[in-house]
């Protein structure tokens, strides 16, 4: 198809330019209820995604694109029909003009997975043996997982002459833990992805996940308090993406982040620490992991903010282009260097420290954030002894309020693609009781 | 209009046939579900525009099969380029069964349990169905499309002073599905459309934003919905730019339709998706038929309570859609089901069995969900209300089916003081609270019922499909925080 289909885009006229995305997935899922196999499912597809390019002047010059999926069992005529539609819509899609990225080669080395070394099929039962090695607890268990691993073939192809091609693997554990014994029966849900094989990683993440469980179903409602708070795990993922979204040079294009290199992008009166992020093609276990984005561009590491100055804007090439910064390409890993506070000091004062919400977000454009609580632990002391599980209510902040004095540990923590502090402290953040 | 049905499809479904026929010679249960779903997202804001095939376009198959324990499927986007049908069929058919013998083989000898599942025993029934709009969307000039939603931005900008940006979105997705075992020949063809306003404001430093859904088995006419309600939703944001923050604690409160809306999805829609009950992760199974909420709450949900985008002949299982009473008069009377739960606990399915795509597994989901209608006005409400907030808007809510807290972010609240609207607006809001506490509280309901369908809903972080949720104004009491 591929083939056929860049002869066509060659010899159809008002086609300036054109990139091609084709995948090509295997995949396998299991799906237990408690440690019995529920359903099985496989899968083999492949999608085409076709953008293409026109240049045309009317007041100025513009360049429109529009993008489509091509199934693989369009005929020729089908993908005619698509393309010269296309041209239709294009010639009225009036934005500035743009290069794609031309060949280069990559510096960056992305390590095999260990999934390559057998079938996918095969890595089903040593998957599920180490999603169940600590499924053991007396009164808690694996009430029910999801278990997916699909193995993707991706090659991008633009006029340019971009013509790269990789393997990569694409696993996704959902698990809900629930525990029976307390006051009342609870559950926590856990999605995690992954991209090669730790002996370690599910049976630890199980077992973290059923000790919390354990601990919600002892829970007291959440108090009224003013205490700091701290979060770790994925909130801290959400609420430093804030600063991503801010340097991203499509945000800046579109006026939702008025960043500017050189300037601070954490405020001002800086008392606590200053934030640090750089992007990374790869990181250990990140799904996300490649050498290339989606554009075909060949990523390097890039230091986005230093200190909490913006260094350098990011993300694809055309919004680069426009703001006539460097180009960096979308890199795919977020790293955030630590702080220096171990966790331990970090604990020492009053707290609440959440460990599970229902949904925490931060809005990147107005820097809101906030989330239901599921499982905290509140230390009302100022020594930090003496915590207690407590659930319900919720927090509620804007990261402009709390930015000047925020805490990032010195320990560090990686989840999916993110590396950063394992824990963050807050002041100043509205906590709803749930008393 | 008449939506004219898959070319695609038809032209395959001899072949599926085929298939399912040679297929139920090694398995007790065969089905196919092959779907087409083609659609364009036309997106404009003040520096770009952007054009693209919807995120709701596939084709495909996927063909569950039962395999003597339980059921496995295999999701698959290709059909040999062979000229014979015969030729195609068995050759799609001896893919699948190799295919699946190799993944079942692959699990022998499996360290765990497998369920056991009784087969699937279908009654006989042969459907087909062309739903209809006024303005075909594939019919529009893309320059007339485009040109349209440009004017509102000139227009925006007219309004407010502190507008920087207006994102203006319309979709159209036309769904092609069809179902064939060896009892069913279903088809099905309709349109669904959905649109949003989105006016960005900014005031030095503070910047906020609200977000106008449209939706509906509507075709183009849909954009009239957008241009007529444009100074509305500038004027809304432009506002929001004067709001506080509430001060944490429990209000009277008095919820627009979709907040309504999202009460009944995020309360007792997914807390009662009946796979939940099999997984025993679902509080509500203590709570059927008995009191879960004020006398005055009535809730469906069901592809065929109401025309909205979640609308349909048939689910992704091949069972038909119906109209299912959740909550009656506050007591909790029924689930919504897929097919596998219903089975295993030996109730009729109520055609909930929906996926995100045909390579994704079906589970029990919503579809249209909403509160019935009461007698109550909005102004009677508001003059009730000695201290407490209006809520409008959302912008995302999650379900805890287990222990049954609710997450509702609202994007802002209109302040009552002694009966009447003050105009002071409070914005975000984290609305939580114990879910039979927040429906028993539930004092008046208002007589008009509205539904939206904009967005997609998860199970959990994945899983995303259309459904569509509403009711009439409600007053109760919740946290704000």
């Amino acid at each position: 198809m591929i083939k056929r289909l860049k002869k066509l885009l060659n010899s159809t006229k008002d086609v300036n330019a054109w990139k091609i995305i084709g995948k090509e997935i295997q995949a396998e899922e299991l799906f237990f209820i408690k440690n019995n196999l529920d359903m099985n499912r496989s899968k083999t597809v492949k999608h085409i995604y076709l953008t293409i390019y026109h240049d045309f002047k009317e007041d100025r010059n513009y360049r429109g694109s529009v993008s489509v999926r091509l199934h693989p069992t369009y005929s020729t005529k089908e993908v005619e029909d698509v393309i010269n539609k296309c041209l239709l819509s294009i010639k009225h899609v009036r934005n500035e003009p743009y290069p794609l990225p031309k060949p280069a080669e990559s510096s960056v080395r992305i390590p095999e997975s260990r999934f390559v070394s057998k079938p996918i099929e095969d890595w089903l039962k040593p998957l599920s043996e180490s999603l169940f090695q600590e499924d053991t607890f007396k009164n808690g268990c694996i009430n029910s997982a999801e278990l997916f691993l699909n193995r993707e073939q991706t090659r991008i192809l633009n006029s340019e002459g971009i013509d790269v091609s990789w393997s990569s693997y694409n696993g996704t554990l959902e698990v809900i833990t629930e525990w029976n014994g307390g006051d009342e029966d609870v559950e926590l849900y856990k999605l995690v992805h992954f991209s090669d094989f730790f002996t370690d990683n599910f049976p630890d993440i199980v077992k973290n996940q059923l000790t919390l469980c354990q601990d919600r179903s002892t829970a007291k409602p959440t108090p009224p308090m003013n205490a700091p708070v701290l979060l770790s795990g994925e909130p801290v993922q959400e609420l430093l993406s804030y600063y991503l979204s801010q340097a991203s040079a499509e945000n800046v294009y579109n006026q939702i982040s008025l960043a500017k290199p050189g300037e601070s992008i954490q405020g001002e009166k800086i008392t606590g620490d200053k934030i640090n992020i750089h992007l990374e093609p790869y990181l250990e276990n990140s799904i996300g992991s490649s050498a290339w984005d989606m554009d075909g561009f060949s990523l390097k590491p890039v230091s986005i903010i230093e200190n909490g100055i913006l260094k350098k804007y990011w993300g694809p090439l055309r919004f680069t282009h426009y703001l006539d910064s460097p180009p960096t390409g979308r890199v795919p890993n977020i790293v955030v260097s630590p702080g220096k506070q171990p966790v331990d000091e970090i604990r020492r004062d009053e707290y609440l420290e959440i460990l599970s919400f229902s949904d925490f977000q931060c809005d990147p454009l107005t820097g809101d954030f906030g989330g239901e609580i599921r499982l905290a632990y509140y230390s009302p002391e100022k020594s930090g002894n003496n915590r207690y599980p407590v659930t319900g209510g919720s927090i509620s902040g804007n990261i402009k309020n709390v930015q000047h004095e925020l805490i990032l540990s010195k320990e560090t923590r990686v989840m999916d693609n993110f590396k950063g502090p394992e824990m963050i402290k807050l002041l100043n953040v509205s906590i709803t009781g749930a008393e | 209009m008449k939506i004219n049905s898959s070319e695609y499809l038809l032209k395959h479904k001899p072949i599926l046939k085929q298939v399912v026929k040679s297929l139920s010679k090694d398995y007790p249960y065969v089905s196919i579900l092959a779907t087409d779903v083609t659609g364009t997202i036309y997106k404009t804001q003040m520096s770009e525009t952007m054009v693209q095939d919807s995120s709701w376009c596939e084709r495909g198959f996927v063909v569950r099969v039962h395999n003597g324990n339980h059921y496995s499927e295999f999701s698959f986007n290709e059909i040999p380029d062979t000229p014979d049908t015969n030729d195609q069929a068995k050759l799609i058919a001896g893919d699948i069964g190799d295919r699946i013998k190799k993944s079942l083989d692959a699990l022998n000898p499996f360290p765990f349990e497998k369920n056991q599942f009784p087969v699937v025993d279908e009654q006989p029934i042969t459907k087909s169905i062309r739903e209809k709009v006024q303005i075909t969307p594939e019919d529009i000039e893309p320059g007339e499309m485009i040109s349209r939603l440009s004017k509102l931005k000139s227009q925006a900008q007219k309004i407010s002073p502190s507008l920087i940006d207006l994102r203006v979105i319309y979709e159209y997705s036309k769904v092609s599905k069809m179902f064939i075992s060896e009892s069913k020949d279903m088809d099905q063809t309709y349109i669904w459309s959905q649109g949003y306003l989105i006016p960005i404001v900014r005031k030095d430093d503070n910047t906020k934003y609200i977000y106008q859904p449209f939706s509906g088995l509507k075709g183009y006419e849909l954009l009239d919905e957008l241009e007529n309600s444009l100074t509305k939703a500038v004027e809304e944001a432009e506002q929001l730019l004067n709001a506080h923050r509430v001060e944490p604690g429990e209000y009277d409160i008095i919820c627009s339709p979709d907040v309504t809306g999202l009460i009944a999805h995020e309360a007792f829609g997914h807390g009662v998706e009946m796979d939940m009950f099999v997984k025993n992760r679902a509080k509500a199974v203590e709570y059927i038929n008995k009191q879960g909420a004020s006398d005055l709450v009535t809730m469906h949900d069901g592809a065929l309570s109401a025309r909205e985008v979640s609308s349909y002949l048939f689910d992704d299982e091949g069972t038909l859609g119906t109209d299912t009473v959740i909550i009656d008069k506050g007591i909790l009377k029924n689930g919504i089901s897929d097919l596998l739960s219903a089975f295993q606990l030996k109730k009729t399915p109520t055609g909930n069995g929906k996926r995100e795509s045909f390579e994704r597994k079906a589970y029990a989901r919503m579809t249209n969900t909403f509160f019935a209608s009461g007698n109550d006005t909005l102004e009677d409400m508001i003059t009730t209300v000695k201290f407490g907030y209006l809520l409008e808007k959302y912008s995302s809510g999650m379900e805890d089916p287990k222990n049954w807290g609710i997450q509702c972010m609202i994007l802002y609240g209109r302040e009552i003081i002694d009966g009447k609207l003050t105009g002071k607006l409070i914005s975000p809001i984290i609305m939580t609270g114990y879910v039979p506490d927040v429906l028993k509280s539930v004092s008046m309901v208002s007589k008009n019922v509205v539904l939206s369908g904009s967005g997609m809903c998860g199970k959990g972080y994945k899983e995303y499909v259309k459904t569509s949720s509403g009711g009439p104004y409600i007053k109760t009491r919740a946290r704000l925080g």
